[in-house]
């Protein structure tokens, strides 16, 4: 017995392997990955039902077509071609010798030239932080290009002071065409300067998060509404105008939604892209990267902010319009703040 | 003077060693060091080791993640005849990685502090000349595991305070003509509050009013075995100086597994001197 006893302690000692102990990782087999990544968009993809996509289906026509004996090439064109019936320029298909992602060739104006900008509208701009600056016929003007820019405090501070001190100034435009998004916190140091100046204790809403939750289709959070607090720190002054376009995506979409939320606040130009849901990666078992939205937002009426957030004044800079050296979404906001 | 990691924990190797082989303990053959005035021995323990952690985390990956680094451990031992208490901490900051798609380098930087604390009684039991203590272990640990490469769902929070048993077998043994002592001990937590993240590791940074620290605990369960699972087998030589302190080797053999939205596993190997000074 104390023999079976030492030969017992010394295997929990010495051997201690403890891949006895831990689950069969999944297999490497194109089978198994293709069952893998099928079942992890299964399982976490949020879009199915708004972009029409049967994926039980998409799994009937595509696991015919996967062999053990296919190569790795044919494995990752076949899975990209399965993931191109999502339509979801959100997914993508990361290996080491190729990256997928759905181009989306729907058309839309471009509705933003900076390289005009800087030729008719930008002169003598300052930069302050990762803003853009300048004052255009008494009104002020700032430019945005990534919520990726860190901003401060500080960097508003001087900015919307400078804005106040011009006792002619008659409100501000806000340029976040082509804002690919990048870090939301950014969009909540903006929302605090957003608004009027009030004693009265004002909140305004911003949007409604849906978490999935589960792997169930329907596992998704109850819808979660954030909000912004009224704010003693100082404002934005007077009538503010947002200006975006279709290249507006992700977290300057969430800004964007946020800001229509103020009174004194109208948004310009085209509808903005969508994106604006939680991208998350997820490793198969072979060490490809597939990534896909998690989550999906949708504005304080209920519209899926994946179809973009609607102006209240539609404006599209044509062609000619820039041909004669003119942004037409710029000139109307102008046009707006003028108005009495 | 600058030094990087490995020079920092070579550095503070160094100066135990120097510490342990010079402090002055009042060692007496007969006492076996110097003892309280409530009759213990006491111990601080500085150690380092080598450790290959190895994890698979289904919140992070399918495949599993190891590789080998090195760690600090900080431990303080009071023993007397009868009782044994050991306060032992180490800290750890590894990016582990795979080789599942090899020219394609993904890394998960893997953060853990461990706290264990064992409160052991001598058991009335000949063996061998053998002295078996058992006990207690009450536990905490926390990790941080960051995959750059998942992008919203690259972080993974969690912790563990458990409390469960743990036995103690010492053996005297005579070595270069000291009396040193081998040890081995097993502790095994049976009652556990664990966190890990929410399902696809949500965090709802798009919500101003969004506390991290709030989901953390508010995810957090209680259970025994089948929440939380953990194994720790350390094997390890006392070898006694002429000043009275010790140097500790050992090994030890640390698993465990959590389980709440996933069953995640993770295992430590660890090879480690320890320079004990008795005061």
């Amino acid at each position: 017995m104390k023999r079976f006893i030492a030969v017992l302690l010394c295997s929990v000692i010495l051997v201690s392997c403890e891949r006895l102990l831990m689950p069969k990782p999944e297999g490497k087999k194109p089978t198994e990955v293709f069952e893998y990544m099928w079942k992890t968009l299964e399982e976490g993809y949020v879009y199915f039902g708004y972009r029409v996509v049967n994926w039980d289906e998409v799994y009937s026509e595509f696991r015919p077509k996967i062999t053990d004996s296919m190569t790795t090439r044919q494995l990752y064109d076949t899975c990209a071609l399965m993931l191109s019936r999502l339509r979801d320029p959100s997914v993508s298909l990361k290996t080491s010798f190729a990256e997928y992602h759905y181009t989306d060739t729907s058309y839309y104006l471009a509705n933003f030239n900076r390289r005009l900008l800087e030729r008719y509208y930008w002169k003598d701009y300052r930069q302050t932080g990762p803003f853009i600056h300048t004052v255009i016929d008494s009104i002020g003007y700032v430019y945005y290009g990534s919520f990726e820019d860190k901003i401060t405090d500080e960097h508003l501070d001087i900015l919307i002071e400078g804005l106040r001190l011009d006792t002619n100034l008659r409100g501000v435009i806000f340029d976040v065409r082509d804002n690919k998004g990048g870090d939301i916190n950014n969009a909540f140091t903006l929302l605090k300067r957003m608004g009027v100046d009030t004693n009265f204790k004002l909140s305004a809403v911003l949007f409604k998060a849906y978490y999935k939750k589960g792997p169930e289709r329907g596992d998704f959070t109850e819808a979660q509404t954030s909000y912004i607090e009224q704010s003693d720190k100082v404002k934005f002054p007077k009538k503010f105008v947002l200006l975006a376009n279709r290249g507006t995506m992700a977290e300057a979409a969430l800004f964007a939604t946020g800001a229509k939320g103020f009174q004194n606040v109208t948004m310009m130009g085209d509808t903005t892209g969508g994106r604006a849901g939680r991208i998350v990666g997820a490793e198969m078992p072979n060490g490809w990267i597939l990534e896909y939205p998690a989550s999906y937002f949708t504005t304080d009426d209920g519209r899926n902010l994946e179809e973009g957030v609607l102006p209240d004044i539609t404006v599209h800079t044509t062609p000619a319009d820039e041909a004669q050296g003119r942004d037409a979404i710029l000139e109307a906001a102008l046009d707006k703040i003028k108005q009495p | 003077m600058y030094l990087n990691d490995l020079g920092r924990r070579l550095a503070l190797c160094l100066c135990a060693c120097v510490l342990a082989t010079t402090a002055g303990a009042q060692y007496t053959e007969e006492e076996g060091g110097v003892e309280s005035v409530y009759g213990y021995l006491r111990y601080i323990g500085i150690g380092a080791g080598a450790t290959y952690q190895v994890m698979n985390d289904p919140a992070i990956s399918p495949v599993i993640y190891s590789r080998v680094g090195a760690l600090p451990m900080l431990s303080h031992i009071k023993v007397n005849p009868s009782v044994y208490t050991e306060l032992s901490l180490r800290a750890s900051s590894l990016n582990l990685t795979h080789n599942a798609d090899k020219p394609m380098k993904v890394y998960a930087k893997t953060q853990r502090a461990l706290m264990d604390y064992r409160f052991l009684f001598k058991m009335p039991v000949e063996m061998r000349d053998m002295e078996v203590r058992a006990g207690g272990i009450l536990s905490a640990q926390f990790a941080y595991k960051k995959a750059d490469h998942l992008v919203d769902a690259s972080r993974v929070y969690e912790y563990a305070v458990s409390l469960g048993l743990c036995g103690k077998i010492t053996k005297e043994i005579t070595f270069g003509e000291k009396t040193s002592f081998l040890t081995w001990d097993l502790a095994i937590p049976f009652f556990a509050n664990l966190s890990r993240p929410y399902y696809l590791n949500r965090e709802e940074l798009a919500d101003p009013d969004n506390k991290p620290g709030k989901d953390f605990f508010d995810n957090a369960v209680t259970g025994t075995f089948g929440k939380y699972f953990r194994l720790n087998s350390r094997l390890a030589l006392m070898y006694r100086l002429t000043n009275g302190n010790m140097i500790q080797f050992a090994y030890q053999w640390d698993y465990t597994r959590m389980k709440t939205i996933h069953k995640s596993y993770f295992a430590e190997h660890i090879v480690s001197v320890t320079f004990m000074f008795n005061y």
